[in-house]
């Protein structure tokens, strides 16, 4: 069986609108990042914690990828996460 | 030693001068005055470059560790240079009410744009032409935008232009501000008009983001609020604010204003470019 990975937000990032988009701001390290359409709809769902699965999924349902671009993608935006202590992970 | 008042931003400035510092006075700051009475509550701070042993010596205040330095320099122009770097720093650590970015701003009409870039970029020499062909000079190198009112600041500091451009501008269209050669090939422009300290409120209408790129085509393009951010946010410093305000403040400025960037690779073309944008 593959390991469940389970993410959330981290409580010291907000989300702040931008026009039509949002930006991220990390307080504990001073940081703002400004979100494309894809990484919003991560990190707005990750509100509460999610699985990779269940994340593939909604990605799925709310875009009009195939699965493995949205894998793919969904794997560097959530490295990238981590990178920048938007997101931590709980299992 | 001749004494003088500066007034930038939320900084007044108290400058005492060796009179070959104090000549060179007019190429940096145009709007320097005979001290006077100083108005609170602005900060002050007291600046004095003074001749000693052959050589001058310049003491102010570091904006960095709050503590009185004392420099030695080899003549006036590198004198002048450092203080007007230390001016510089010590405008940006008093900035709690203003945004603080690296650009300058002109007035159309009753609005300001803000002119912002990384050195090289072509501000400076964007701001020349929008001032050149009629707008009002409101501040070069640092743009303080007013985050209670969101107007430009004025800040009255001369332009760093190259002779080239200069005397490419002069051949074709003449030029109307001041200039004052120092060291080659760098000449500083004092616009013909400057600006009034505090009773100019334009607010801020307008970002443009020039950017010179050598053979490319003549563009004019809109940014989005998110799209100005990531870039203006670069173009701004270090705040004496904590860092969601700074941040808050920066979304709130991109939010209400218009962003354009202006793409040119020659200044014939950045004219052209210019005339049109704001209708001069």
């Amino acid at each position: 069986m593959s390991e469940v990975r389970v993410f959330r937000r981290r409580s010291d990032v907000q989300i702040k609108p931008v026009g039509r988009s949002v930006a991220a701001f990390v307080r504990e390290q001073k940081a703002l990042h400004v979100l494309n359409p894809t990484a919003r709809l991560i990190l707005e769902y990750l509100d509460e914690p999610a699985s990779q699965e269940e994340l593939v999924a909604m990605l799925l349902e709310a875009t009009d990828g195939l699965e493995a671009d949205v894998r793919a993608d969904l794997d560097d935006a959530l490295a990238t996460f981590l990178e920048n202590q938007l997101i931590e992970r709980i299992s | 030693m001749s004494e003088f008042l500066v007034a930038l931003g939320e900084s007044r400035f108290h400058l005492e001068l060796s009179e070959d510092c104090a000549a060179l006075l007019p190429a940096f700051y145009p709007a320097a005055q005979a001290t006077g009475a100083l108005e609170a509550p602005l900060a002050e701070h007291a600046m004095a470059i003074e001749t000693l042993d052959a050589s001058l010596v310049g003491t102010w205040t570091e904006a960095s560790s709050g503590r009185a330095v004392e420099k030695r320099f080899s003549g006036p122009e590198a004198a002048m240079f450092a203080l007007e770097e230390a001016i510089e720093l010590l405008v940006i650590a008093d900035a709690t009410n203003n945004l603080a970015l690296h650009g300058g701003a002109v007035r159309t009409g009753p609005s300001a744009c803000l002119i912002l870039g990384d050195s090289n970029s072509g501000k400076s020499s964007t701001i020349f032409q929008l001032v050149e062909l009629g707008a009002g000079f409101l501040c070069e190198e640092i743009a303080l935008c007013d985050t209670r009112t969101w107007t430009a600041v004025p800040y009255p500091q001369s332009l760093a232009l190259t002779e080239a451009l200069l005397e490419e501008f002069a051949s074709s269209f003449g030029i109307t501000g001041r200039r004052h050669p120092l060291v080659p090939p760098i000449v500083r422009y004092v616009p013909h008009q400057l600006p009034g300290q505090g009773d100019e409120t334009s607010p801020v209408n307008r970002i443009l983001l020039p950017r010179f790129r050598q053979g490319a085509p003549t563009s004019v393009s809109d940014l989005a609020p998110d799209q100005a951010l990531t870039e203006v946010l670069g173009y701004s410093f270090q705040p004496n604010a904590d860092a969601e305000t700074h941040f808050d403040r920066m979304i709130a400025l991109v939010e209400r204003v218009q962003t354009f960037r202006l793409v040119y690779s020659s200044a014939a073309a950045a004219r052209a470019a210019l005339t049109e944008l704001f209708e001069l």
